[in-house]
């Protein structure tokens, strides 16, 4: 097996080493071929006409330089200009991937907040945290009152309450409780 | 100013270019004279190697010098002159070559590659090789076009890769590769014709 593989890195050494030889030798000879042929046009060299020196010159006093439009003059920039074409994909690349990182590695809780929806206060918009606690101890008196009176109240405070704890709105839903609990005292 | 006057200066091929598109573009047409004057010939040689024709030829060339000017603000110094000019008339002579084709003008002999007869030249131009140079020239006009024009920018006109990809409007790895394939073709060919080993053993 050795004496195998020695074998076929001999010859593939020979091999490699005769096509190296034939591609200098005939890189020499492309070289020898279009240097004759280099020496034999100037040996005969061909004329342009007497007159043609003086028929561009009358041709071109005639006419103006075209000036590109700035389409013409800023495309090829953007077109070969490989460094900035990398540094364009390095930096919309990086962006992308600040976006990525920030989007999935987010840690602010995904929880609905209380909120009682949006409140307009002129031309300002208002997000008020909902609450059914009352400031005014009278009013909450006589609602108590009236939720003591009608049996069926705390039966709606109760299904209210549910509710809250269904949308995930804790906090309202613990006031109503409040209010259930003071009501049935 | 000439430029024998701008090579009194001391200035590199590359500068004394600078400076005359810096006239040009101001309005120096003279300066744009200077500028290719030292490309006429050349370009020339190369506009009557494809149209085969010295009135066609000189058509060309005058044709693409002036649209060069026109469009001079477009050149980037960075390709060179020649680069730019020559990729003028290449375009034009093709043009050309096309209507002709279209219109059935006048039949192109392609075997006929460096062998015209101009009466501004006063004698018949055959190109004289060695036996074994006129041997690597068949093969190469054997090969396919675009193979042929890559190996003629590069060992003839002496350009680099970059100046090989602007005249052949692709990217340097494309001439990279045909450059290879083409030199792969041409060993490929003489193995083929059993002259391997006397042709790369010599």
């Amino acid at each position: 097996m050795a004496l195998e593989f020695k074998l076929f890195s001999k010859l593939k050494e020979l091999i490699q080493r005769k096509e190296l030889e034939e591609d200098i030798v005939l890189e020499h000879k492309l070289v020898d071929l279009f240097c004759q042929v280099r020496k034999w046009e100037e040996k005969n060299p061909v004329r342009l006409s007497t007159s043609f020196d003086e028929r561009v010159f009358e041709n071109i006093k005639n006419i103006e330089i075209d000036n590109p439009n700035w389409k013409e003059r800023i495309l090829p920039y953007f077109l070969e200009n490989r460094p900035m074409q990398y540094g364009l994909t390095v930096a919309l690349a990086s962006v992308l991937a600040v976006v990525m990182i920030s989007r999935t590695g987010s840690t602010v809780p995904q929880s609905l907040s209380d909120s009682a929806g949006v409140i307009i206060d002129n031309t300002s918009y208002l997000d008020k945290p909902s609450s059914v606690e009352y400031a005014d101890s009278y009013h909450k008196r006589v609602f108590l009152e009236q939720i003591k009176e009608d049996p069926k109240g705390v039966d709606t405070l109760s299904k209210l309450e549910a509710y809250y704890l269904s949308t995930g709105k804790k906090s309202v839903a613990n006031e109503i409780h409040n209010f259930i609990e003071e009501a049935r005292r | 100013m000439s430029r024998n006057a701008l090579a009194k200066k001391g200035m590199t091929m590359r500068e004394k270019e600078i400076v005359l598109l810096q006239k040009i573009k101001a309005g120096d047409k003279t300066a744009y004279m200077t500028l290719v004057s030292p490309y006429r010939e050349r370009l020339f040689r190369k506009a009557v190697s494809m149209v085969k024709d010295g009135d066609d030829a000189e058509d060309i060339v005058q044709d693409a010098l002036i649209s060069g000017y026109k469009s001079i603000q477009n050149f980037r110094a960075e390709a060179g002159v020649y680069t730019w000019l020559y990729r003028i008339v290449v375009n034009k002579s093709k043009d050309l070559l096309a209507k002709k084709k279209r219109g059935r003008e006048k039949p192109i002999d392609d075997s006929q590659d460096n062998q015209f007869v101009d009466e501004r030249m006063g004698y018949e131009k055959k190109l004289e090789l060695f036996e074994e140079s006129k041997y690597l020239k068949d093969k190469i006009d054997a090969l396919e076009d675009i193979y042929k024009e890559v190996i003629e920018l590069r060992y003839f006109q002496e350009m680099s890769y970059s100046q090989i990809a602007e005249v052949l409007e692709c990217n340097i790895g494309t001439v990279k590769s045909r450059l290879f394939k083409a030199k792969e073709f041409l060993k490929h060919s003489i193995l083929q014709d059993n002259k391997g080993e006397g042709y790369f053993g010599s």
